[in-house]
């Protein structure tokens, strides 16, 4: 099965069938057609006569998403997203080449709604190596649901950006008061410039006396140059739940002999972490 | 009292403004597409500012707890350089019927051109197309004749007045576009335009039947909260509830939602997709600032409002 029919299917189960028998006819003639007018056209009916509710998807939806398409995660998608990315998946299955073209046209006229179902279909398009610059682009959008569009449920980033544009991306997420868990791949692309930037910005928020995000040291290798294990013990003896734990977590990956030092003076901490009770996916829940 | 500002051109106020309106009771507005101070010289800018009054505009509002929405067009100043007007024309069916579009506007007459009468003749055919209401800008300059032209010209081209809104009405034209069966807005705007004292005596002498007030804020020393004043104005006049909530909000909400793009629910009783999309992303809000509203629900300020005048 492919991802086009995986997703009309779910748009059958929730669609009239008068309404789905219109979608699929219009996407097909949209298709053929390859008039610009006609694309948008649809792009508009879609957006006036599809309710905006969400997808209800079950467990085994989203196992069948991602055994198409590893990573593919539809979470929070709705019914709009859903005939959208459809009508995008075609449009690019029916003429790869031409779709780099295509897709710049439709972010740069989408509205707010569009812009997010548009990258949230990225891991479903092709050809998928000519879309990068876009989700880049996308990455720096303040609106935050947008930048959530690509770097949330979406295994685009994790595959196809150079560390600089990774990187660039865990800033922002910080910045714009994004959540890290979300992000796919989010351990296992950590790197010294990363944790830099990070320890960095950990700095200038403390001297601000300014809270940091506790996510953020996730993607931190702590060292003693930087003064970021200085913050982390601080952590550690914080009133504050999340900052105690986020800083454990932290130095528990830490091999360095002061790390282990300080972790011993908190066995409660280190003990949970070790059972599975303190993850950093289950932080900030 | 809840409030709507149905003419407010958002791109060119500060937060400030978003700020003051939300206190005041405005739970949304409509921005029309208009020029932006100085001309456009491609099409390029013309469809980056479409997109940003659909876009990063209804956001931007949203922080505040205000709903946005647009008019989307080709305005009648830059339909004389018809290159670029040419160009606007083939782009407009790519937006007009987005998301959160109330209206084709605002269109209508600067000068009563050739060019302008031709770019406002085919807007009002996009508008019967796509069957969207109609805003109307009436020229500045030669005002009675153009706004009597403005009405000819729908009518001529089968357009329901009740689908068409005039704007930028005063005493010298009310008449005419109530009689002709057409809304009447009026916008309150220090200096040039409408004054609220006046305003008052029209809405004395013509009821709320129709008519719509408004602010038509923009780069220029304009008043945002020019519906909230004139409301308010009205009341301590002795107007009727009733019909300041018609003129003020109710009339507005009418016209528009014959576009199936507003409705009160929007402000009333958000849909969860919209809380995620427009309410939570503070990003402009930084600092750890939540966004003013978060339940929907509008506390009227109205008596919060000082210096109402505007003449």
């Amino acid at each position: 099965m492919q991802a086009k029919n995986l997703i009309s299917h779910w748009l059958q189960r929730q669609l009239t069938q008068d309404m789905f028998d219109f979608l699929m006819k219009q996407i097909d003639l949209v298709v053929s057609s390859n008039k610009p007018q006609s694309l948008y056209l649809l792009l508009g009916k879609i957006s006036r006569n599809l309710t905006k509710t969400d997808l209800t998807l079950s467990k085994k939806d989203f196992a069948a998403a991602n055994q198409i398409r590893t990573g593919w995660t539809p979470i929070n998608w709705t019914i709009l997203d859903a005939a959208r990315i459809l009508l995008l998946v075609e449009l690019s299955s029916d003429n790869p080449s031409k779709f780099k073209t295509n897709f710049a046209q439709l972010i740069n006229t989408a509205d707010l709604n569009e812009t997010v179902s548009f990258y949230r279909g990225l891991p479903l398009y092709f050809d998928q190596r000519d879309l990068i610059s876009h989700a880049k682009h996308g990455i720096r959008s303040n609106v935050r649901v947008i930048f959530e569009a690509i770097a949330h449920y979406n295994p685009f980033p994790y595959e196809y950006f150079d560390t600089s544009s990774w990187n660039q991306m865990i800033l922002k997420a910080i910045f714009v008061d994004s959540r890290l868990a979300p992000i796919i791949g989010i351990d296992n692309r950590c790197n010294e410039e990363l944790s830099h930037m990070l320890i960095d910005y950990a700095n200038e928020r403390r001297s601000a006396h300014r809270n940091i995000a506790p996510e953020l040291w996730r993607c931190v290798t702590p060292n003693d140059k930087n003064g970021s294990i200085d913050i982390l013990q601080q952590m550690l003896a914080s009133k504050n739940k999340i900052e105690s734990q986020a800083a454990a977590l932290t130095l528990c990956h830490n091999q360095s002999n002061r790390a282990q030092e300080i972790l011993s003076q908190y066995p409660d901490l280190t003990q949970k972490i070790h059972a599975g009770e303190i993850t950093w996916q289950n932080l900030l829940v | 009292m809840m409030l709507i500002d149905p003419h407010a051109h958002m791109i060119s106020r500060t937060t400030d403004d978003y700020a003051a309106m939300a206190n005041a009771g405005i739970v949304a507005v409509i921005e029309p597409a208009f020029w932006i101070g100085q001309p456009r010289t491609h099409v390029g800018s013309y469809i980056d500012y479409l997109s940003h009054i659909l876009g990063f505009e209804r956001f931007r509002a949203g922080q505040f707890g205000i709903r946005h929405y647009c008019a989307i067009g080709l305005n009648s100043k830059e339909a004389n350089n018809q290159e670029l007007a040419e160009q606007v024309m083939e782009i407009l069916p790519r937006f007009a019927l987005k998301e959160g579009v109330v209206a084709i506007g605002e269109i209508g007459y600067d000068e009563q051109s050739k060019l302008e009468d031709k770019y406002f003749r085919l807007q009002l055919e996009l508008a019967k197309e796509l069957d969207l209401p109609v805003m109307i800008h009436t020229p500045h300059r030669d005002k009675k004749r153009g706004t009597s032209l403005s009405m000819d010209v729908c009518l001529e081209h089968n357009i329901d007045p009740k689908m068409v809104v005039i704007d930028h009405n005063n005493e010298e034209t009310v008449q005419e576009t109530l009689d002709r069966g057409f809304w009447a807005a009026f916008s309150i705007y220090p200096g040039t335009k409408m004054g609220n004292v006046r305003m008052v005596e029209i809405l004395k002498k013509y009821g709320s039947n129709r008519i719509i007030v408004d602010s038509a804020c923009d780069w220029g020393k304009s008043e945002p909260l020019a519906v909230a004043k004139t409301a308010k104005l009205a009341l301590q006049s002795g107007i009727a509830y009733e019909d300041v909530n018609k003129v003020c909000y109710q009339n507005a909400l009418t016209v528009y939602s014959q576009s199936g793009q507003i409705h009160e629910r929007d402000w009333l009783d958000p849909m969860p997709i919209d809380q995620r999309l427009l309410f939570e992303g503070n990003s402009i809000l930084r600092g750890g600032v939540e966004p003013v509203v978060t339940d929907g629900r509008h506390k009227n300020k109205l008596e919060d409002l000082d210096n109402l005048k505007i003449s």
